[in-house]
């Protein structure tokens, strides 16, 4: 029989953003496929050469909803690596901190992706509800759930208080279990093993060859990490292990993952303990002196890499931006063939290419009675729990990591 | 104090004379180089199989007024990073492409073409990334002359 072509996306091909997946298909088996990018293109580079070093962050941050501190910091390094500001080490390790702590909710966020894309949305359920604690951390010490805002020129915008920083280890804590639980769950439980072993494979040399990054590459037995490589930020103070893994598949990158997070948990604990006071800012000029930086920064999706060009306005030159999916986009096409169709979401998700979320006040217009009113995040919530207790579900009986119990 | 950096770079000029006094190290871990186009593929591959330098970050592409700027962000495993910089101008904007010798970059020199017309050797022709489809021939929006000012694109019937 001839071959048959199926093209998957550019809407939601398994994820919720644009891609194009050409698969040709030899009964089952995946025998061709390529990879089109380019539907999300936004011409930010562009955008950023017609705006002063400032508002850049601000669009920077907004390249990915998930690693949107990775960008900004990647950025903000190279602008003051040109300029020559020292910045204060109180606010380095407030990047490491928020860093760490993005790292968390996105590993969690892909954990529950995952588990999804297998049919497993028991785990979806539980690791989403777990995210929610580091979301809601974001929001009290950088005031946003996503998109922090906490990076300037300089330094930070916001500090950590004594009372935030018992709060995020009283968390970490409460996370750490969790992730136990996870670590046992994705190595122990068949029905994973299974699903997950030998998909999506990619070996150590094709990896290399490819130029594969983060989890992906260190699933495959490379260890290869910005924060250890190439210190950044508050890293070359703080001792953690670089995770990696053999199995150079789905299975393994999940693993690659779970850990990881328990040495977010460290790097945090260690980082609060050992932050020094100061201030957390310095002063950037406006103008900013001709010259130009090559800046790395460890994503959790892997290396992301920024480079500024300043021609001594306060507009720059050029900045350039290589996101870690893009790396990963030569190594899927790769895993894609001769696997099955079946497995082609799940291996698509195993690089965890990023998508945006969140909308946390909705304004509420009463169409009979004419009033608006607005709805924060804990109205909402308490909302949908009722709209789902009224038709029969109740959720009392699931223990719920609130805020307000830690 | 750069001793690997140093080291590097005295290896990339034993190698190639056209690079004595063409390297400058930046600060630690960061090396930029200023070479001749017709060389990138042999150093890239120098800095390959020569010295371990395993991973093509990406390539960054400039518009530099009379000539395009290509830039090689080439790295090794002990975090250090040689940025080849290569002039070509626009005349005459012909590159020869590195994807033989990094192999999962051709996406990276596809964008360089297409977003600002630079003539990369030996690369796919048909794929427009990261452009639409149905972008205009010549229109290169990296460009610094480029102002965003497309033809308008109607439907049939629509006035």
């Amino acid at each position: 029989m001839a071959k048959v072509v199926i093209p998957i996306g550019p809407q939601h091909p398994a994820l919720k953003e644009p891609e194009n997946f050409i698969l040709s298909l030899d009964g089952e088996r995946v025998v061709g496929a390529t990879v089109n990018l380019g539907y999300n293109h936004r011409g930010i580079e562009k955008a950023c050469e017609q705006r002063t070093f400032l508002q850049d962050i601000y669009i920077i941050e907004r390249i990915c909803g998930i690693c949107s501190h990775s960008h900004s910091t990647a950025f903000t390094q190279a602008v003051e690596e040109i300029a020559g500001t020292q910045v204060p080490k109180r606010a380095l390790y407030i990047r490491a901190i928020v860093g760490e702590l993005e790292r968390i909710h996105s590993h969690l966020l892909w954990l529950g992706v995952a588990g999804h894309e297998v049919g497993f949305d028991t785990l979806f359920m539980y690791s989403w509800r777990d995210r929610e604690l580091v979301l809601e951390l974001l929001q009290d010490i950088t005031g946003n759930r996503v998109n922090y805002g906490i990076n300037t020129l300089g330094g930070v915008r916001r500090d950590i208080s004594p009372e935030d920083a018992e709060r995020i280890k009283k968390t970490m804590d409460v996370l750490e279990e969790r992730t136990k639980y996870y670590i046992k769950l994705a190595t122990e439980e068949t029905t994973l093993i299974e699903r997950f072993s030998g998909v999506g494979r990619l070996s150590k040399e094709d990896a290399f060859k490819y130029g594969a990054t983060g989890p992906v590459a260190r699933a495959a037995g490379i260890s290869k990490d910005v924060r250890r490589d190439d210190p950044y930020a508050a890293y070359g103070e703080i001792p953690f292990d670089v995770i990696t893994d053999e199995h150079a598949d789905v299975f393994g990158r999940t693993v690659v993952r779970v850990k990881e997070l328990l040495e977010s948990y460290k790097i945090i604990r260690f980082a609060l303990d050992n932050m020094p006071d100061g201030p957390i800012s310095a002063r950037v000029p406006r103008k900013i002196p001709t010259g130009e930086a090559v800046s790395r920064y460890e994503a959790p999706r892997g290396e992301d890499i920024h480079y500024v060009k300043a021609n001594g306005t306060d507009m720059p030159e050029r900045v350039k931006v290589r996101a870690p999916t893009m790396a990963n986009a030569a190594s899927v096409a790769h895993m894609l063939q001769g696997g099955y169709l079946a497995d082609v979401p799940i291996v698509i998700a195993a690089i965890d290419p990023c998508f945006s979320c969140t909308d946390r006040t909705i304004r509420v217009k009463d169409l009979r009675r004419g009033d608006e009113s607005v709805m924060d995040w804990n109205g909402l919530r308490e909302y949908s729990i009722g709209w789902y207790r009224q038709r029969g579900v109740d959720c009392s009986a699931i223990k719920d990591f609130r805020k307000e119990d830690i | 104090m750069f001793e690997k950096e140093e080291s590097i770079v005295k290896s990339l000029t034993e190698r190639f004379k056209s690079l004595e006094g063409k390297c400058e190290i930046t600060r630690a871990r960061r090396i930029f180089v200023s070479a001749p186009r017709e060389e990138i593929t042999a150093i890239a591959d120098f800095l390959k199989n020569g010295l371990k330098f395993g991973w093509l970050c990406t390539i960054t592409g400039l518009d530099a007024g009379d000539d395009f700027q290509l830039i090689y962000h080439i790295a090794n495993d002990d975090g250090i990073i040689v940025n080849v910089r290569i002039n070509a101008p626009k005349s005459d904007p012909a590159v020869e492409t590195v994807s033989g010798v990094y192999e999962g970059c051709a996406l990276y020199e596809i964008e360089i073409r297409n977003l600002l017309g630079a003539d990369i050797r030996g690369v796919p022709e048909d794929i427009r990334y990261p452009l639409p489809d149905g972008w205009p021939e010549g229109e290169h929006p990296l460009r610094k002359d480029w102002k965003g000012e497309l033809p308008e694109i109607k439907q049939e019937g629509e006035c």
